[in-house]
């Protein structure tokens, strides 16, 4: 286990009994009568992740009328739409490492890949299809198509560089913010939580999920590539203009960079060298500016919330992702 | 209902569902969605055959045609590389297809059919995986598994709406329409090609199948004439499947 997921799992320790059970019932939902589905799906499982999305659910729902059984409903649902655009996306970028691992693309094949991703998404379905709340329904579906306009419009964007701020907000806000924001709206909906509070925490979420995917942009390219799973700079190698890249993007100097890696010819020695510029550039530093006003905004969410272990909790973990090495 | 009245009907749910999934990017660049008419005239069967039709159905039906044009998209996914950003826009466009499906069933809400559903979906991935990658070594197993990835929504549509009795042709109208396309080698339309029978062995299971379907259909009395007369057009004129 990373020394990151270790450094998050000590935030909620309060709630360590109610994530454990979440993970059982994660490994019994994908568990599939043919044994490459079931293998594809633990493989990815096993492999680990923050599994953010569970906790939000959890602790949104402590603001609540707590019930774990429905709260683990909606918590492995969400946990298990992200793993199953995980698969997908590899199959997009042509990934063959993922959390250190190979992809299930690469293990099996693409099709494969695109059938596990589906039959996981249809256990997402299954586990929240136990909670008979309309709203609940209506959120979780617009939230899924959200996130796919916004790959689709991400692919739209590939290699085009004439791309703003705005753009770049309104693409992590479909990427990552959302699921985040539904995550903390569904756990608080679930428990049946006041109006007020429930879109408090959706704030809170959303903030966070602009700040963590930011972070995520940075570490692209601060990080080792041991530590990614994956060769830093990945994000610019498979077209996609970052936070960071977009404050870089017109430097004459940096463009030559920008036009090789589009272009698939950047050799090994090329790739340190750009990454050494962008470091040294002080665009990741603008980035994180920009993450810390997120963060600071998501926090503010809180403030009338009720104090209690999962208010806490909440606090740290936006300060975690504030501070997150990889 | 006449000849004209069902195709009208299936062109209506057709053009329906086209609106239903429409997707500007998608649709720029990786062109019109194939929508598999045939399935869809099954999916129908009952409205064709006179049952009434809820508004409900007409949506839960809907959100059938979204998840069956998903499957079919992500079924063109070519098995090694998938990097043209065409094949990357089908990827995405079957996710998107399965947001709808799920949008439409939350819409009615039918929280029974989205469980009902879901547990089909996920039973379909297994079958086509085990179809892909170790396919059984006998043809009826094989046919038994490509019933289930054709059929199995259609079949939890009629379970949830009362209309089990037509479970049993649709269940034996896709080995059927399988088989009859390996017997006319229309090999770049039919799924699982590698699976495909010699064709001397063919003919033989199509008698077989066809057998087995005309007993279904005669035992199915509450079936008009003209919707027989539809079923069994569909197998003669090998009726094109894509829309």
């Amino acid at each position: 286990m990373g020394l990151e997921k270790i450094k998050l799992m000590s935030l909620y320790t309060d709630f360590r009994k109610d994530v454990a059970y979440i993970e059982k019932e994660l490994e019994r939902s994908v568990q599939s009568s043919s044994p490459i589905v079931r293998q594809a799906s633990l493989h990815l499982l096993k492999a680990g992740g923050k599994r953010i999305r569970p906790i939000f659910v959890i602790l949104a729902a402590h603001f609540g009328r707590y019930s774990l059984e429905n709260v683990a409903k909606v918590a492995v649902s969400l946990e298990l739409i992200h793993m199953a655009s995980l698969v997908h996306d590899d199959v997009i970028d042509d990934s063959d490492m993922r959390r250190g691992l190979e992809t299930v693309k690469a293990k099996w094949n693409n099709r494969v890949a695109m059938y596990a991703g589906d039959f996981i998404f249809s256990r997402a379905l299954t586990s929240i299809g136990g909670i008979e709340k309309e709203s609940v329904h209506r959120i979780l579906a617009e939230t899924m198509l959200e996130i796919c306009k916004g790959e689709i419009i991400q692919i739209d964007f590939q290699q085009q560089t004439d791309q703003n701020l705005r753009d770049y907000l309104k693409r992590i806000k479909r990427k990552t913010a959302l699921l985040l924001a539904s995550s903390c709206e569904l756990g608080a909906l679930s428990a049946d939580a006041d109006a007020e509070t429930v879109q408090k925490l959706r704030r809170y979420g959303y903030f966070t999920g602009m700040a963590f995917q930011i972070i995520d942009d940075i570490l692209d390219i601060t990080s080792t590539d041991s530590e990614l799973g994956k060769p830093a700079g990945s994000d610019l190698l498979n077209g996609h203009i970052t936070l960071p890249i977009l404050y870089i993007k017109d430097d004459m100097e940096f463009k030559p960079f920008m036009e090789r890696a589009f272009t698939g010819q950047m050799a090994e020695a090329d790739r340190q060298n750009m990454l050494r510029y962008i470091r040294q550039s002080g665009a990741l530093e603008k980035a994180q500016h920009i993450s810390n006003l997120y963060l600071a905004k998501a926090l503010n969410e809180l403030d009338s919330l009720p104090n209690g272990k999962s208010k806490k909790a909440l606090i740290q973990i936006a300060d975690f992702i504030g501070q997150r090495k990889y | 209902m006449e000849t004209q009245g069902f195709t009208d009907q299936v062109d209506n749910y057709i053009q329906n569902l086209r609106r239903a999934i429409y997707q500007p990017i998608i649709e720029r660049d990786a062109g019109h969605a194939a929508i598999d008419r045939r399935k869809a005239t099954l999916l129908l069967l009952p409205l064709l055959n006179g049952e009434q039709w809820t508004h409900e159905m007409h949506t839960a039906a809907l959100a059938i045609g979204a998840i069956h044009t998903a499957f079919d998209i992500h079924d063109q996914i070519d098995i090694a590389d998938a990097s043209s950003k065409e094949q990357q826009l089908m990827v995405l466009a079957g996710d998107h297809f399965s947001g709808i499906h799920y949008k439409l069933l939350a819409s009615i809400p039918n929280f029974h059919l989205i469980r009902s559903l879901s547990a089909a979906i996920g039973r379909i991935n297994e079958c086509k995986t085990t179809l892909l990658q170790v396919p059984p070594n006998s043809l009826v197993d094989r046919l038994r598994l490509i019933s289930e990835v054709e059929s199995g929504c259609i079949v939890e549509f009629y379970q949830t709406f009362g209309f089990t009795r037509y479970i049993a042709i649709v269940e034996s109208l896709f080995p059927l329409l399988w088989l009859n396309e390996s017997n006319k080698q229309d090999l770049s339309h039919m799924k699982f090609p590698h699976l495909a029978p010699t064709t001397i062995d063919t003919e033989q299971w199509i008698d077989r199948y066809q057998r087995n379907l005309d007993d279904k259909l005669q035992n199915s009395f509450f079936l008009h004439k003209p919707v027989v007369n539809q079923l069994v057009g569909m197998l003669e004129l090998g009726e094109s499947k894509l829309n």
